[in-house]
C-alpha cells in the first residue's frame, strides 16, 4: 500500500471560530474515507483545505508524496490533480453533459473516446448531448462524478453529494457511486453528516467534531467501539445505563456483562452502551424479563421499545429486531443481552 | 427477506411547476380583471396605431419616401453607433466593477458597491447638463459615449452583481480542480454563466439609448429621439416625425425580441444551494492601491462631475437668490403627477398580474408580455401617439393632467408589474384554496387575503414609478398641460438656454428625489450579500 494523502497539524480559524483543529489524515491508494460530523464541524473546511480552496493557517499535506501546503508552499488548487465533487453536483450550465465531462481532458482525438468511457461508467451512454437542465438530480449527480473522473485525478473529493437527492435514490446512487470509484481504483474522500451513508460506503471512517477528529476507525470498529459517549450517539441508536465496571466485568441492573477491549478496567462507576442489536428477545429462557411497550416498524426491522419488570430496575430498553417478528403491546417478553458493551467514564 | 429500494422520482429541484389555472366558473377572470386587460392593451397598440394613421393620411409613397431617405440613414448610423459603442462600454466597466466588489479582497468593498450604484440616481440628461455646463467640449459622439456611459453602466452592473454573489463558488472551484488557473477559469466558466445578466443589462442599455433625449440634445448629437422631438416642435406632429417614430418603433421591438431572446436561453440558474462556503476571494495584493486609485479616479469622474458642478453652479446662483417659491410649486407639481402616474400603474399592474397568474389563455400571456412591449417603446413616441389620439378624438383631453398620468402609468407599468408579480408569484395557490374551502368569495379573498400579502411589492412598484415618473422628460414635454413645470422640464428649458445656475437647483432635488429609492435597493442587496455569507 501506498500513501496517497497525509495531512499532519491542519489548522484554520475563521476569526474566532477554529473550524480545523490540527488534523491529521491519513489516506492509503484506493482507499475510500468518510469524514462525518454534524453541519458546522470543521468537515467542509478540512475537504477545501486538502482541494486547495481554502488556505490553512498551519499544517502540511502531501498528495502523492508532492508537498502542496506547507509554511511557504501553497500550490493553487489547479495544480492538485484533485478531482471536486461540489455539494448538489453543480454542472456548468452552459455546457452539455458530455462537455462537462470533457472539460478537464485536453483536446484531442483521445478525449471523445474518455468522455463516452466516462457516460458508459455512470450508466448515462447516449445521453452526452443532454443539457444540465434536462437531467434528473441523479443524473446530474453522476455526470459531476464522471466530470471529476476523466482526467483520472489520484484523488477524488466529494462534499455531500447526495444530500440533495431523495432517500430511495440516495441509497442506490451511493452503491453505485462506492462501485464506480472501486472500478477505476480512485482514493476518496467523501464528506458526509449522514452515519449511515458513512458506514455504508467508506473504507474508513473520520468523525469531526469541532475542528477536531474525534476518532479514525473502520465502519465496524467504530460502530462497536466508539471512542466516547458523544460518537457513541452519533453514530446510532444506543442505550444507555449507570453502572460499575471491575477488571471486564460491567455490573448494571441488566446483570455482569463483558466489557470490550481498550475500556477503562479500574473498579469505579460508569456509563455503559448497548445497542439495541444486542437486545435479544425471547418468549421464554432470557435472563431478564419485561413488557413491550410500543413497536415502532421500519419496513426492514423494527425497534421494540420495552420497560423491565421492577425486579430488574424498572429501566426503559430499546431491541432492534428483524421485522418479520411481530411484538405487540403490553406482550411479556424475555430478554437476553448479547456481546461485549463499552463502558465510559461516568 | 430482502428489501429491493427503487429510485423514486427524482427531483431535480429546478422544474418550477407551472401555475394552476382554475377551471371552474371563473376560467376568464372577473369583469374587472378582463376589464384592466383590454384597457392595457387598447392603451399599448396607440402608437403603432399612430404611425399607421399617419402614414396612411399622406399617403403610402409620401410616407415610404420619408422613410427611405439619406437623413434617416444618417440617423440610424448615429443611433445605432452609439448604442452600440455604449453598450459595449458600459458592460465592460460594469463587468470589472462587480468583479472587483464581489469576488476580490478589495478594501471598502461595501463603499465601493454604493458608489459604483450611485450614478443610477442620476439621470442621464442631468449628467448631460452637468458636463456641458462644466466643460463645453464635450459634445458630439464621443461626448455622449463617455456621459452616457457612465450614466447607463449600473443597468449591467446591478444584475451582473447579483449574478456574481449568487453564483455557486463550486462552479469555479471545479474549473480549478479540473486544472484551470483563475483567469482560465473565468473565461470558461464565470463569464458563460453570466450570460443572462451581461447580455440582458447591456441590451436594457440600449433599450434605454433608443429612448434617451435630453443628454442628446444637450451634446448636440442627432440620433431619433432629437429628429422627432425637432420634427415635433417644427412641424407640429407632422407626419416625418411619425414617420422617424416608425423607424425607432422598429428599432425597439427588435431589440426587446434579442432581449426576450437572451432571457429565454437564462435557463441556467446557477443559484447556491444551501452550501453555506464563501469563495475564496482572489487577493489583489500588491496591486490593490492602484486598483483603489483607480477606482477613486473612475467615481471623480462619474459622480464627482455631476455632482461638483451641481454644487459649483448651486454656489454661483447663491446671489440671486434661490426662487423659493418656483422651486416649490415645482416640486408640488412634480410630486402630485408622480403620486398621480404611480397609483394608476399600481393599480393596473395588479389586475394584470393577477390575471397572469391565475388565468390561462391569451388573456393571461398578454396581461404578463404587454407592458414589457411598452416599456420598451420611447417615452417620447408613446407621448406623440397621445397627442395625436386626444388632438383628433379627445380635444377636452389634450393638454390635461389626466392623460399626462395615463401616459406615465402605461409608460412605467412594467416596473410596478415586476416586483408585485415577484411578491404574488410567491403566494401559494393553496393559501386562497384553504380561504375558500372556509366558504370565503373571490372578492374576500383578495381583499383579505392576496392583497395584504402583495403589499411589499406593491410599496416597491409604487416607489419605483413615483420616482421614475418625476424624472421622465419626453413625454412630459409633449403632453404636459400648459403652465406646469416639472422639475425636469425646469432644468430642460433652463440648460437649453443655457442658464446653467438657474438649473442647478431643480436638478439637485431631482437627484435627491431618484437618489432614495437607490441608496435602498443597493443598501439591501449589500445586506442580502451578507446574509449569503453566514
Amino acid at each position: 500500500m501506498t500513501t496517497k494523502l497525509k495531512a499532519t497539524g491542519l489548522s484554520k480559524s475563521f476569526g474566532e471560530l477554529r473550524a480545523l483543529d490540527s488534523v491529521d489524515l491519513h489516506l492509503e491508494q484506493g482507499d475510500l474515507l468518510a469524514v462525518l460530523g454534524a453541519s458546522g464541524c470543521g468537515k467542509t473546511t478540512l475537504l477545501r483545505c486538502i482541494a486547495g480552496f481554502e488556505t490553512p493557517d498551519t499544517g502540511r499535506i502531501e498528495i502523492d508524496r508532492t508537498v502542496v501546503f506547507d509554511r511557504g508552499v501553497n500550490r493553487p488548487a489547479e495544480q492538485r490533480k484533485v478531482g471536486y465533487v461540489p455539494q448538489g453536483g453543480v454542472l456548468f450550465p452552459h455546457l452539455s453533459a458530455a462537455r462537462n465531462i470533457g472539460f478537464g481532458l485536453k483536446r484531442g482525438a483521445a478525449t471523445r473516446a474518455r468522455v463516452e468511457e466516462m457516460l458508459a461508467l455512470v450508466g448515462m451512454a447516449g445521453l452526452g448531448a443532454r443539457m444540465p437542465h434536462e437531467l434528473s438530480g441523479g443524473q446530474q449527480q453522476r455526470v459531476a462524478l464522471a466530470r471529476a473522473l476523466a482526467p483520472a485525478p489520484s484523488l477524488v473529493l466529494l462534499d455531500e453529494p447526495f444530500s440533495a437527492l431523495d432517500a430511495g435514490l440516495r441509497v442506490t446512487l451511493r452503491e453505485e457511486v462506492t462501485a464506480m470509484l472501486k472500478s477505476v481504483g480512485a482514493s476518496a474522500i467523501i464528506v458526509t453528516h449522514d452515519q449511515e451513508e458513512a458506514l455504508s460506503m467508506a473504507d474508513h471512517v473520520m468523525v469531526m467534531r469541532d475542528g477536531v477528529c474525534v476518532q479514525l476507525d473502520d465502519p465496524v470498529s467504530l460502530y462497536r467501539y466508539p471512542s466516547d459517549l458523544n460518537v457513541a450517539t452519533f453514530l446510532g441508536d444506543a442505550t444507555l445505563v449507570e453502572g460499575s465496571v471491575c477488571n471486564d466485568v460491567a455490573n448494571c441492573p441488566l446483570g455482569a456483562l463483558r466489557v470490550a477491549d481498550g475500556c477503562p478496567r479500574e473498579c469505579k462507576r460508569c456509563m455503559i452502551m448497548i445497542r439495541p442489536e444486542q437486545i435479544t428477545l425471547g418468549r421464554s429462557g432470557g435472563g431478564l424479563r419485561g413488557r413491550v411497550e410500543k413497536t415502532v416498524f421500519y419496513g426492514h426491522d423494527a425497534m421494540v421499545h420495552l420497560r423491565l419488570d421492577d425486579e430488574f430496575g424498572g429501566m426503559r430498553l430499546k431491541a432492534r429486531v428483524s421485522s418479520l417478528e411481530a411484538w405487540l403491546p403490553d406482550e411479556r417478553v424475555e430478554i437476553d443481552v448479547t456481546g461485549e458493551v463499552m463502558v465510559y467514564d461516568h | 427477506m430482502t428489501v429491493t429500494t427503487t429510485p423514486s422520482t427524482p427531483a431535480t429541484g429546478r422544474d418550477r411547476q407551472p401555475p394552476r389555472r382554475s377551471h371552474g366558473a371563473h376560467r376568464h377572470g372577473p369583469v374587472l380583471l378582463l376589464l384592466a386587460v383590454a384597457v392595457v392593451t387598447v392603451v399599448s397598440v396607440l402608437p403603432v396605431l399612430y404611425v399607421v394613421m399617419r402614414a396612411w393620411e399622406v399617403g403610402w409613397s409620401t410616407a415610404a419616401g420619408l422613410v427611405f431617405r439619406p437623413r434617416v440613414w444618417r440617423l440610424l448610423v448615429n443611433t445605432l453607433s452609439i448604442a452600440a459603442t455604449v453598450g459595449v462600454l458600459a458592460t465592460v466597466v460594469a463587468t470589472t466593477g462587480a468583479w472587483l466588489v464581489e469576488r476580490t479582497d478589495l478594501p471598502g468593498r461595501r463603499l465601493w458597491n454604493v458608489l459604483l450604484t450611485l450614478p443610477y440616481a442620476v439621470p442621464a440628461f442631468v449628467a448631460g447638463y452637468s458636463w456641458v455646463s462644466l466643460f463645453p467640449k464635450v459634445s458630439g459622439f464621443w461626448g455622449a459615449v463617455l456621459v452616457l456611459t457612465l450614466s447607463y453602466y449600473p443597468l449591467v452592473y446591478l444584475p451582473v452583481a447579483a449574478a456574481l454573489r449568487n453564483m455557486d463558488p463550486a462552479l469555479e472551484e471545479v474549473s480549478r480542480s479540473l486544472g484551470f488557473g483563475r483567469r482560465r477559469s473565468f473565461v470558461q466558466v464565470i463569464l458563460p454563466s453570466l450570460r443572462p445578466a451581461l447580455l440582458g443589462g447591456a441590451l436594457l442599455v440600449v433599450l434605454h439609448l433608443l429612448a434617451e433625449f435630453g443628454t442628446f440634445a444637450f451634446l448636440n448629437y442627432a440620433t431619433f429621439t432629437t429628429a422627432i422631438f425637432d420634427q415635433y416642435t417644427v412641424a407640429f406632429n407632422g407626419a416625418a416625425a411619425a414617420m422617424l417614430a416608425l423607424v425607432l418603433l422598429v428599432l425597439c421591438v427588435a431589440v426587446l425580441a434579442l432581449e426576450m431572446l437572451v432571457r429565454g436561453f437564462a435557463r441556467y440558474d446557477t443559484i447556491r444551494r444551501g452550501g453555506n462556503v464563501r469563495a475564496e476571494r482572489v487577493r489583489l495584493g500588491r496591486a490593490a492601491p492602484f486598483v483603489t486609485l483607480g477606482l477613486v479616479a473612475f467615481s471623480l469622474v462619474a459622480l464627482g462631475v455631476p455632482f461638483g458642478s451641481l454644487i459649483y453652479w448651486l454656489s454661483i446662483g447663491r446671489s440671486a437668490s434661490l426662487p423659493v417659491a418656483e422651486l416649490l410649486r415645482t416640486l408640488t407639481a412634480t410630486a402630485g403627477l408622480g403620486i398621480g402616474g404611480a397609483v394608476v400603474a399600481v393599480f393596473f399592474a395588479l389586475m394584470l398580474v393577477i390575471y397572469a397568474l391565475r388565468y390561462g389563455g391569451i388573456g393571461a400571456l398578454l396581461a404578463d408580455r404587454l407592458p414589457y412591449m411598452i416599456h420598451a417603446m420611447p417615452g417620447l413616441v408613446v407621448g406623440l401617439a397621445f397627442v395625436f389620439f386626444a388632438v383628433r378624438f379627445a380635444m377636452p383631453l389634450y393638454q390635461s393632467a389626466a392623460l399626462l398620468i395615463a401616459a406615465y402609468a402605461i409608460l412605467f407599468l412594467p416596473l410596478a408589474q415586476a416586483p408585485i408579480r415577484g411578491v404574488l408569484a410567491q403566494i401559494p395557490r393553496d393559501l386562497e384554496e384553504v380561504a375558500q374551502s372556509m366558504g370565503r368569495g373571490p372578492l374576500a379573498i383578495l381583499w383579505r387575503i392576496t392583497l395584504p400579502l402583495a403589499l411589499p411589492g406593491v410599496g416597491a412598484g409604487f416607489a419605483l414609478v413615483c420616482m421614475k415618473v418625476m424624472n421622465e422628460l419626453t413625454a412630459t414635454l409633449v403632453l404636459r398641460p400648459t403652465g406646469v413645470e416639472t422639475l425636469a422640464t425646469m432644468v430642460w428649458e433652463h440648460t437649453t438656454n443655457a442658464r446653467y445656475a438657474a438649473s442647478a437647483p431643480y436638478a439637485m432635488l431631482l437627484i435627491l428625489i431618484s437618489g432614495v429609492p437607490v441608496y435602498l435597493l443597493t443598501m439591501r442587496s449589500a445586506m442580502r450579500g451578507d446574509e449569503g455569507a453566514t
